[in-house]
């Protein structure tokens, strides 16, 4: 599903946090949303997921304003992945994925339900405990149960709001490859994220916030030394290698 | 995963499920001996097999006197009572996310306590003349308990204004029942101020929560009210545990959180105040079966409100039984057995903590 965001705005009384946002997300593409604390990443991707309502613009989903669709509908179409909690520390991993099936359940889980639930929770290595309680996880695993309750939705679009910011590099690593192997799929991931060099590695666009406004957008070619100077403050250096390109901050 | 994994995966889901059926089963079975027992109970010696014989329709006049317009009506009482008190607290502890959470927290009982209070002191509906606080509560009129109700669902309506007022979340709902809480204690406490000797009396009367008012009516207009909300319940579990993975991943999953919480809290209330409205307060039992039965099955809203159900009205019913067995032959309000519980309880949650927490 596409996703065109229009004349954005966004506040909390007469402050606006977001300006007048205009870009577009296209169907299977994996964006990062990047820029400084305060930026308004979170808001930017708490209001794609349709958690706020924007103060004016619209967000189009495939053509029709998020407004306009049943919250069930979006909840098929749209999962979301918070940055921390979101999980019930006494719930067990298997109920925890299963609550993704919400949208799609009336009374009771059905076959169809428990067999989705468990193919996910095997694609993403968390059958061996299934009924471990949340709160016994890692910080690790758990980000890879909240990934899992929201692939379970069934989502043609997945919004994560700093996947990785609580992770070591390995599971920084393995949580990324998750979501690139998802955007494979034709999902669109959308991800707020901190660690320029992990978004240079996995995403395909981006997406540069900084004051409320979008300073940039593009592919790879616009995380230059320039924009970041603008973003960040800092000086950073681009270092073009086999593999893919490297920034290097100047401490 | 090797197909060898995937079947003993199954193989766990599956178990996990029998070992809750197995529970409820037992739940039920321990329920129906428990009616048996504390209907076959009292100062008109019964026996199980007369109780039995009563049921089916095949018992003498006076054992089927006995057992439908005396026995009956009080035991169907406690269940009723016991699973809809267990049940509101199960739900509002889930939607405040609070684990100290019961219909009582957001102030449902100060308000029950100061509608009967308003009756018998300033609409004159005490006891007159009564001798014994038995004899006051059973000239206690309807409009006792009519005003008693009235005040809780006054109360739970106050706590939803509060909440579309400054948000409906648990901070606010908890905050709305403390403020709500010490109002109507306050608003009591000056009634028993300038009250008679006998209108204090029936009011403290009132309070002790006491099966003994049951009657057939009484159980009916119960089940009418928590048959529904129960139904209201199960359907919204799963709404339910999303809202225990917090507000936003359950608007992600489709939930309307804020209209859920409130209708959570208000049908919760309803349930709460119909009982106290009618037996008086009967404290801890919407905090302590909760507790029990997520300790039992696990954090599964779907489990642990079927579960609280059927638990609530065992453990009411074994109060009641005990409350009429512990110094027989004078029967105690149900009540007092139950805040008795309340101590150990807690005592228990504590030491646990402290266990978990080393």
């Amino acid at each position: 599903m596409d996703i065109e965001v229009k004349n954005l705005r966004f506040g909390y009384g007469k402050e606006d946090i977001l300006h007048d946002l205009n870009c577009r997300f296209d169907n299977g593409e994996f964006c990062a949303v990047i820029g400084p604390n305060g930026s308004g990443k979170s808001t930017f991707i708490r209001l794609l997921a349709r958690l706020l309502t924007p103060k004016e613009g619209t967000i189009l989903l495939d053509g029709k304003n998020l407004e306009n669709y049943h919250r069930r509908f979006l909840a098929r179409h749209i999962g979301y992945v918070p940055q921390s909690g979101g999980n019930s520390p006494m719930a067990t991993v298997y109920d925890t994925v299963m609550l993704g099936r919400k949208p799609h359940i009336h009374w009771f889980p059905g076959k169809e339900d428990v067999r989705k639930t468990e193919a996910i929770m095997h694609d993403l290595s968390l059958s061996n405990f299934a009924h471990r309680l949340t709160s016994e996880l890692s910080g690790g695993e758990l980000q890879r149960v909240q990934i899992a309750r929201a692939l379970v939705q069934e989502p043609d679009v997945l919004i994560l709001d700093e996947p990785t910011s609580s992770l070591d590099l390995k599971h920084q690593i393995e949580v990324m490859n998750i979501l690139k192997g998802i955007s494979r799929k034709n999902i669109t991931v959308i991800v707020a994220i901190h660690d320029l060099n992990l978004a240079m590695r996995y995403a395909e666009r981006f997406v540069l916030l900084k004051y409320g406004r979008i300073i940039s957008m593009g592919d790879h070619s616009i995380i230059s030394e320039k924009n970041i100077k603008k973003l960040y403050d800092v000086n950073i250096q681009r270092v073009e290698a086999e593999g893919g390109s490297y920034l290097l901050p100047e401490y | 995963m090797t197909a060898g994994k995937s079947i003993k995966f199954r193989n766990q889901l599956k178990l996990f499920t029998i070992r809750q059926v197995i529970f409820l089963i037992s739940l039920v079975v321990l329920l129906f001996a428990l009616l048996l027992l504390g209907i076959s109970m009292g100062s008109s010696q019964l026996t199980v097999a007369d109780v039995i014989k009563s049921l089916t329709g095949g018992g003498d006049p006076i054992s089927n006197q006995v057992v439908f317009q005396i026995r009956l009506p009080r035991i169907l009482a406690a269940i009723v009572t016991g699973a809809a008190l267990s049940v509101s607290g199960a739900v509002i502890q889930t939607v405040i996310r609070n684990p100290l959470g019961s219909p009582f927290t957001l102030g449902l009982s100060a308000a029950s306590a100061f509608g009967a209070a308003f009756a018998i002191v300033v609409l004159g509906a005490a006891g007159a003349g009564a001798v014994s606080h038995f004899e006051m509560i059973s000239q206690m009129p309807w409009l006792v308990t009519l005003s008693a109700f009235l005040f809780g669902v006054l109360c739970a309506f106050l706590i939803t204004g509060f909440a579309r007022w400054r948000g409906s979340t648990p901070e606010i709902l908890v905050m709305a029942g403390i403020i709500l809480t010490s109002l109507f204690q306050s608003g009591t406490s000056l009634l028993q101020y300038i009250s008679t000797d006998v209108e204090l009396a029936s009011v403290v009367s009132w309070m002790f929560g006491d099966l003994a008012k049951a009657t057939w009516d009484k159980v009916w207009i119960q089940i009418i009210v928590v048959v529904p909300a129960f139904l209201f319940f199960v359907y919204n579990a799963f709404s339910f545990n999303a809202l225990s993975a917090g507000d936003e991943v359950a608007r992600s999953l489709g939930v309307n959180v804020d209209r859920l919480r409130l209708l959570a809290v208000v049908v919760a209330s309803l349930c709460a105040a119909v009982a106290t409205a009618f037996f008086g307060i009967i404290a801890f039992v919407g905090l302590v079966v909760p507790h029990v039965t997520r300790w039992l099955v696990g954090h599964n809203d779907r489990i642990v409100l079927i579960s609280s159900l059927f638990l609530g009205g065992v453990f009411l019913l074994l109060a009641d039984i005990i409350s009429r067995t512990v110094v027989a032959p004078v029967v105690i309000p149900v009540g007092i057995v139950t805040s008795f519980v309340g101590a150990p309880f807690f005592l228990f949650l504590l030491i646990r903590k402290v266990r978990k927490s080393r």
